[in-house]
């Protein structure tokens, strides 16, 4: 029987009972969809993840004070109030580690904030005029943070977005005073948007000279973080290596297990971050695979039925020479055909519902090559997985007892 | 038991010697195990010559054994024990595909209840078994068979929309349509009324006359008339297998 022949049969045979295929199919149509939609919602975390690595940028390494322990890698244990990083620190490494671009040294801390009768709580950031390069940030009114700033360790600070709205409401922030512990400050300069990283986002910060916030402010003379920019990204590990060993030094510690510093490569947590978004994609894909797995147990029933309905059909097909593989073949096709007929309406739905989720939930989505082939191929995997065992039963029918059957 | 007809070779068609024997079955015996110690003893030794050409009709009462013996004949079943040669070749020792090819190329059926297939054209019935048969021309050849029952201006008509008379004759055409040496017809007539009986009568007699060998199971005896052999079946036996001149007593006088 040739191939075109058998999907013929096929064809005709769900067409001749309309709404149960209808609804056989409806079930690997969800399946299919719910999974190309959901691996679109992880698809899309995953890509807004990558594109974040470009915005903080890539080649960022980050030193902070604290018990490192086991290296100097790695995100690990809490930071520590350590006050073991100086600039001076961030100057050696400027003169002695290859490939390190440059540095810009911050003291992080909070306080009251008043313009006129508002009052905020705001993260203070003590910066060099470094810090718009390494960070890959910019100012969007007025100017940053200068060297000469911080060599006089002017009272003149730059707000992030969220603190204009904050606390300046609808008046221009550029050029307005601010009192910071009640120390006057000018405001010369709004932060562009960063969007949020976490609970340290810069749009919810406000940068003065690192020296203004040492003596002025905290009276410290050390930094809570050393922004390391590396020239390329080839040269990070081996840049975190020379770093570590020469602050060992620096802070004469023999012992790597020691180290009061921690370094953190930027890529890494995002790399960490896009594990656990790979992992949420293959979850909530996991999830939606149930839904197809349970499709299939559908066509199954669908087709068992089918052929206890036709037995006498089968029977007869038998007496005028169909052999069993042409019967094997023929039932197989039917469940193919539902399930790779569903399969395409489904990822039409998936496309479909990663548009509407994308809209509702105001998240990125991504509807990827690979998920709609893995759905399709799955799809019609489960139509020959589920399709198997009615077409064996039919095709092991004996053609007379299948032509007494009533 | 079997009384192989001394006349029966003598009546074999323009074919050669001795050798002209379409069906050659011996000492066939077929048990039905009906699980565990129980068993039905359908048939109980058979021993039957049939000739190329003939036009046989098998009765006997519901549950003699006529059924079984036509299956096994239709190689749609297998005996426990004898042996079947249809055209010199060993049915017994064909795998289940093998048996498909033959009566795929050996042998149409023609049904009691028609076993057309619903929402189907009369021509795609008839073409059924040239899909499995592999048949180049299918078209033609289906439209060649239904012109032979005369219904070529019903090819398009689904088979639910044609009459019963109608349908016999598209299964017919069905059983012609890989040219068959054996026609099996297992009482074609019985869901008939008997002006259409007679009109599917007629046909297998025409096609015995062009050279098909017909087998018709029958348990009315007027039916059998039409045919050139009787042979009667009791209990798993052949009680009965005698000549017989058809058109006697038939109804053709009356349908046509």
């Amino acid at each position: 029987m040739s191939f075109i022949a058998t999907i013929r049969v096929a064809l005709r045979a769900l067409a001749a009972n309309k709404a149960r295929t209808a609804l056989t199919m409806l079930g690997i149509v969800i399946g299919v969809g719910a999974v190309v939609a959901m691996v679109s919602l992880g698809a899309g975390a995953s890509q807004s993840v990558a594109d974040r690595i470009q915005g903080l940028g890539s080649n960022l390494l980050t030193v902070s004070p604290g018990a490192g322990g086991g290296g100097f890698g790695g995100a690990r244990q809490a930071l520590g109030s350590a006050d073991s990083l100086t600039v001076r620190d961030g100057e050696a490494i400027l003169a002695n580690v290859p490939n390190v671009v440059s540095i810009s040294a911050e003291y992080n801390g909070r306080s009251q904030v008043v313009y006129l009768s508002n009052n905020i709580n705001s993260s203070i950031n003590g910066v060099t005029s470094d810090y718009e390069a390494v960070r890959n940030t910019s100012v969007q009114v007025g100017r940053f943070i200068s060297a000469s700033d911080v060599r006089t360790s002017d009272r003149v600070a730059v707000v992030g977005q969220n603190v204009v709205g904050d606390l300046f409401g609808s008046d221009d922030p550029v050029g307005k005073h601010v009192k910071i512990e009640n120390i006057p400050f000018t405001v010369i300069g709004v932060l562009g948007s960063e969007g949020g990283t976490g609970f340290n986002s810069p749009d919810d910060a406000i940068f003065i000279p690192l020296t203004t916030a040492q003596n002025r402010l905290y009276g410290v003379d050390y930094v809570t973080q050393l922004g390391v920019e590396i020239s390329e990204t080839e040269a990070m590990a081996q840049a975190q290596d020379d770093i570590g060993w020469l602050l060992l030094g620096r802070h004469e510690l023999s012992d790597p297990e020691e180290a009061d510093f921690r370094i953190t490569n930027q890529q890494d947590i995002l790399e960490t971050v896009g594990e656990v978004t790979g992992i949420m994609t293959a979850l909530l894909g996991g999830i939606a695979g149930i839904s197809l797995l349970v499709g299939g147990i559908g066509i199954m029933n669908i087709m068992l039925v089918s052929v206890t309905e036709r037995t006498r059909e089968i029977g007869l097909r038998k007496a005028v020479g169909a052999k069993r593989r042409d019967i094997l073949r023929q039932f197989l096709t039917e469940s193919v055909t539902l399930s790779v007929i569903g399969g395409l309406v489904g990822i039409m739905l998936g496309f479909a519902g990663a548009q509407v989720m994308s809209d509702l939930l105001n998240t990125q989505t991504l509807v990827t090559t690979n998920s709609v082939i893995l759905a399709f191929v799955f799809s019609a995997a489960v139509g020959i997985f589920f399709g198997i065992y009615p077409a064996i039963r039919a095709s092991r029918l004996s053609p007379i007892d299948a032509l007494k059957y009533e | 038991m079997a009384a192989p007809s001394v006349v029966a070779s003598a009546a074999v068609l323009a074919d050669r010697d001795g050798n002209a024997m379409l069906i050659e079955v011996k000492d066939l015996e077929k048990t039905y195990s009906l699980g565990g110690e129980v068993s039905v003893e359908a048939l109980r030794g058979i021993d039957l010559e049939i000739g190329k050409g003939d036009f046989v009709a098998i009765m006997g009462p519901s549950g003699s054994g006529k059924s079984t013996l036509m299956q096994i004949l239709g190689c749609l079943d297998k005996p426990t024990a004898g042996t079947y040669r249809l055209d010199s070749v060993d049915v017994g020792a064909l795998s289940d595909d093998d048996l498909a090819d033959i009566r795929s190329h050996k042998i149409g059926f023609v049904f009691q209840q028609f076993n057309l297939l619903p929402r189907t054209s009369a021509l795609e019935n008839v073409a059924l078994p040239l899909v499995y048969s592999g048949q180049t021309r299918q078209r033609a050849r289906a439209m060649e068979a239904l012109a032979a029952v005369e219904l070529g201006d019903r090819a398009d008509h689904w088979s639910n929309q044609l009459s019963g008379g109608q349908q016999q004759r598209v299964a017919i055409a069905r059983a012609l349509v890989n040219d068959p040496d054996l026609i099996l017809a297992d009482e074609p007539t019985g869901a008939l009324d008997t002006t259409a009986g007679g009109e599917i009568m007629r046909l297998l007699a025409g096609l015995n006359e062009s050279g098909k060998t017909v087998i018709l199971i029958t348990h009315e005896p007027y039916i059998a008339q039409h045919t050139r052999r009787i042979i009667e079946i009791r209990d798993g036996r052949i009680v009965k297998d005698s000549r017989n001149t058809p058109g006697e007593h038939g109804l053709e006088a009356g349908s046509a």
